[in-house]
């Protein structure tokens, strides 16, 4: 635990610096950061959980609209929407759990989609809610301590502290009790029952969570954007986007997701500047490779190797 | 009276609809029955197989249903080929693994069409391209009709495949139990390839279907199959194929009913809502139990 | 390999320090992605305007070249891409198409003070309220509805529409279609038509029957229908065979695309739709311009190729008489332009809540024997307007 703390400030102190040495390259470091938190968190259900959601986008745009909409027509300050938006997240997830945690591997993660589906055409067709399809600007914002929000520098900062408090909790959560509930899950549920687990309390637990943290991220997005549509923010690419981070990470790890989202939206930005319009096409031959040549993510296969060779000492020594 | 013409045009037109849904469907089910992998690159060769209709018209000026001739054999070549290359080297790894690496096949194929054939929506202009056929009060539309038509036969000759051959046989034995069918001497992995090829020439043949009533894009178009896909056999029941067509023509009927007499604009909700009512109370889908498996 | 593999890098990091000769302009434009189809035409109609700007002499004798940067059709991409153009200088950024892209590119180019000049996007809230910093020579959702509407005013006058009053409209849930819709339907109240039919549809709906035999009972005298590029097809053809007729069928967006005749053939004669440009329009070398397109890519160019030379044209006359590549500078000069294209003339103005809006005319196409034809407003018209649609049966 010691040990990843110490990377974990480690990076923090790089991230520090990184206004510094990069300013033309920020907006791609927020991306990045955002995408790091969106998958860790995704990684608490879908990784150390082992429920597969395909629809976590639905609780990014639930974050930015909530940051959006509480500015333009309640005046409410950003971060007062973020925590409003973290209980709605929660709220959600709970009743989503409870009526689809019966259901089992790819129908939940069928299900998901479904959900998430359904909260973008109330998006879209809802207008009086959310502005409707044409979409919402975020035109003022309240300046805390002089601090400028519409700063690129300033979204760096939020979308750094959000990374870094998803991978502390994750930290923190696979130390206690709870990790050990949700690896219990993960592995065989009627086990888990028989050692006095409830499964559905273990994984509604594990999915308000996520996805609480995950509308935390959608709220700084939102800042970020500062335009928001819901075709864009609801949109089933983006549950797939940061699931996928996830996995090419390594799921069930603490770094993983991480990792994932320097590869996935490193990569893509550079395939995005050195091959136009076969970008996307180099973007999934990239996610090919990642699975054929290390199924268990990037991190997962560090992680086995490491312990295999961990054993081989062992058993010479 | 009058009341009733116009319910009884929305259920005939809903019924075929439902059709076409339920060729879209059967590729994926088939294919997860099988090997248990959801693809998510099936709406993708959906596109595909709309954009071979185009091909063969634009250089040979073929009606769409000929060029099925091609998209079949084809179908099944590139599915076996996309099998062996990459879903057979994943089969250890954990499930989604398989499911991940569709991801990445629906990227490539959307992205590869954008690069070969442009984004400009495509399509090719038939003859019958507006015909109805009147039955009494009612008009069918000619190509929903023959969509309709290429769906029975379809899943007619699946039918004959899976229960009248040696193959068929070979294939039921690996999606009920893969070690026994392994422990009786079938080659399962073989099998895994044919039935991919078969999926995805399932895909195309509907793509082609499609093509006379619609357009093909590259990009967007196939998450929308794909989805459709998802809907229809999770209402049937995922790895069922009879009751793909069940699921089809109730997500037909569903959407255009609620596009009728609710709010059109939450058309594919409609679908969607009866997709998670069903996996809430019947999980093995509508008719999973009264149709044999596979 | 190494080093082409740390060229990429740095480029993409925006560390390229390559000497720059030229005149540079910023380009965000859509080369991948769902609006890839208008991303190359928008790129065709750019590299045309280039290549004849240079040709001219280029900007005060010194060639001016394109910095494009792909926005894979969706924001973030846009707003790294336009972070990576600052930091190479360029004086202002042309971009991008869709409303969901350019609008927070729009945002972020006025925080950081950098002149943008729209390409494609029409939503009217781009530049209402806009600001000091964002331009747009091109029509806004406000300018397309009114032409429908003063294209429905004006055939009222002819023989057989005296009695139009009835309007059924269908449109995709997307920004543009929505705001256009929303738009036509404040004009439609206070012009006093009636909205008889009024559905919209989610993107990727293939079966359009439903709404189209609701409206069968409304018996409407205008459709109205906003699609996305490529559902017209599909609607125009369903229209037929529900037999759904109407005086005036208006189609937006995929009409106006040059294969759309070809794909819906002869279903597609009497749709009209709403462009910024076309070949035969009665501008002075429309025509000219329209050939030279034609000439680069072999097939017809549609507005969307005018558009991207437009907003080359407007960006090289603000760069010359700027004399200078200061963004204050080029954005002062933006805003006292005063120019005569092929395409339109430009002059960008405040006026109804829009800032820096060019009040361009917007010209109404009719499809006849297959072809676009430029039928209104009547002084820019090719020929005579076909009217009323005969019902399907009757055609």
């Amino acid at each position: 635990m010691i040990r990843h703390f110490t990377v974990l400030g480690i990076a923090v102190l790089a991230g520090l610096a990184y206004p510094h040495l990069f300013p033309n390259a920020l907006t791609i470091a927020i991306s990045v950061l955002l995408f790091a938190g969106w998958a860790t968190s995704w990684d608490i259900l879908g990784g150390w959980a082992g429920q597969l959601s395909l629809g976590h986008a639905g609780f990014v745009g639930l974050g930015a609209y909530f940051v959006a909409i509480g500015q333009s027509d309640y005046g409410l300050a950003p971060w007062w929407a973020m925590m409003l938006a973290m209980i709605a997240a929660a709220a959600l997830a709970f009743a989503w759990g409870r009526i689809t945690f019966g259901l089992r591997g790819p129908y939940f993660t069928l299900s998901t989609i479904a959900v998430a589906e359904i909260l973008r055409m109330i998006a879209i067709n809802e207008g009086w809610l959310t502005g409707g399809a044409t979409g919402v600007f975020i035109a003022t914002l309240p300046e805390p301590f002089g601090i400028d929000l519409f700063s690129r520098v300033v979204h760096f900062h939020m979308a750094l502290a959000f990374s870094v408090l998803t991978v502390a909790i994750v930290i923190i959560i696979s130390q206690s009790r709870f990790g050990y509930q949700l690896r219990a899950v993960r592995e065989d549920e009627s086990s888990a029952m028989a050692a006095g687990i409830n499964p559905v309390v273990v994984k509604l637990k594990a999915f308000m969570l996520s996805a609480a943290l995950v509308a935390l991220g959608g709220g700084i997005y939102g800042i970020f954007l500062s335009f928001l549509e819901p075709h864009i923010l609801f949109y089933l690419f983006l549950s797939i986007q940061i699931a996928l981070t996830a996995i090419i990470g390594g799921r069930g790890t603490i770094w993983g997701p991480s990792i994932g989202a320097l590869l996935l939206i490193g990569s893509g930005e550079i395939f995005r500047a050195a091959f136009a319009q076969a970008n996307l096409l180099i973007y999934g031959l990239l996610i090919l490779v990642v699975i054929l040549f290390l199924p268990r993510g990037i991190f997962g296969e560090i992680q086995r190797r490491a312990v295999r060779r961990r054993y081989a000492r062992s058993t010479q020594g | 009276m009058s009341e009733l013409v116009p319910l009884l045009q929305n259920i005939s037109n809903g019924l075929l609809i439902g059709g076409v849904y339920a060729l879209i469907g059967v590729g994926l089910t088939l294919v997860f029955g099988v090997m248990g992998t959801i693809n998510f690159a099936h709406g993708d060769f959906v596109v595909l197989g709309m954009y071979s209709a185009v091909l063969f018209n634009a250089v040979f000026g073929w009606d769409p249903y000929i060029s099925l001739l091609i998209a079949v054999p084809v179908g099944v070549l590139v599915g076996i080929a996309v099998e062996r290359g990459i879903l057979a080297r994943i089969a250890d790894a954990p499930p989604e693994s398989a499911m991940l690496a569709t991801l990445g096949i629906s990227l490539i194929i959307g992205n590869g069409l954008l690069l070969t054939f442009g984004g400009e929506p495509k399509s090719v202009q038939v003859s019958y391209a507006s015909s109805t056929l009147p039955i009494g009060p009612v008009n069918i539309s000619i190509v929903l009709l023959l969509a309709g038509l290429a769906t029975v036969l379809v899943i007619l000759g699946l039918y004959m495949l899976l229960n009248r051959t040696e193959i068929g046989r070979a294939i039921r034995g690996t999606a009920e139990n893969r070690l026994g069918a392994e422990l009786v001497g079938i080659n399962t992995k073989r099998i895994h390839s044919i039935v991919f090829g078969i999926g995805v020439s399932l895909a195309m043949t509907a793509g082609v279907t499609l093509i006379p009533m619609l357009f093909a894009t590259p990009s967007a178009t196939g998450a929308i199959f794909t989805l459709k896909a998802f809907v229809v056999t999770v209402l049937g029941g995922l790895g069922n194929i009879g009751a793909a067509i069940g699921g089809g023509v109730l997500l037909g009927l569903v959407e255009v009913l609620g596009a009728s007499y609710l709010d059109a604009a939450y058309r594919d909700a409609y679908g969607l809502i009866a997709f998670l009512l069903i996996l809430l109370l019947r999980p093995e889908g509508l008719f999973g139990s009264t149709v044999k498996r596979v | 390999m190494k080093t082409a593999v740390v060229a990429v890098i740095v480029a993409a990091l925006g560390l390229s320090t390559a000497a720059h000769a030229d005149v540079e302009i910023g380009v965000v434009n859509s080369l991948s992605g769902p609006f890839a189809a208008f991303g190359e035409r928008y790129r065709t109609g750019m590299e045309l305007a280039v290549e004849e700007i240079n040709a001219a002499g280029g900007i005060n004798g010194e060639p001016l070249a394109l910095v494009v940067q792909d926005d894979r059709s969706e924001a973030q991409s846009a707003l790294a891409a336009v972070e990576q153009l600052s930091g190479q200088d360029v004086p202002m950024i042309i971009g991008s198409y869709a409303s969901s892209i350019t609008g927070p590119m729009a945002q972020l180019m006025t925080r950081q003070e950098i002149p943008l000049l729209v390409l494609g996007s029409a939503d009217d809230s781009i530049t209402k309220p806009g600001s000091d910093w964002v331009f747009r020579a091109k029509h806004n959702s406000t300018i397309v509805a009114n032409t429908y509407f003063d294209f429905f005013d004006w055939l009222k006058t002819k023989e057989g529409g005296e009695e139009m009053t009835t309007v059924a409209m269908l449109y995709g849930n997307g920004a543009w279609p929505t705001s256009l819709a929303e738009r036509g339907k404040e004009i439609a109240a206070e012009r006093g038509y009636e909205v008889v039919g009024d559905q919209a549809y989610d993107q990727g709906v293939t079966d359009f029957r439903p709404m189209l035999n609701r409206f069968l009972s409304a018996e409407p005298d205008i459709l109205y229908i906003v699609s996305y590029a490529e559902d017209g097809v599909a609607i125009t053809r369903q229209m037929r065979e529900v037999g759904l007729s109407a005086k005036v069928i208006a189609i937006d967006t995929s009409a106006a695309l040059p294969s759309f005749p070809e794909q819906v053939g002869d279903l597609a004669n009497y749709v009209a739709t709403v462009v910024s440009w076309s070949k035969d329009v009665q501008y002075e070398g429309a025509l000219d311009l329209s050939e030279r397109l034609k000439a680069k890519t072999g097939s017809d160019p549609s507005f969307y190729e005018a558009e991207g030379y437009l907003a080359v044209r407007v960006a090289a006359d603000a760069l010359t008489r700027a004399g200078s590549t200061d963004r204050t500078a080029v954005r002062d000069a933006l805003a006292s332009t005063d120019l005569q294209t092929p395409v339109s003339t430009v002059k960008f103005e405040e006026y109804d809540g829009f800032k820096n809006q060019n009040p361009i005319r917007s010209l109404v196409l009719q499809i006849q024997d297959g072809q676009h034809v430029t039928v209104f407003p009547e002084d820019l018209a090719a020929a005579p307007v076909l009217f009323p649609a005969p019902a399907w049966d009757a055609r």
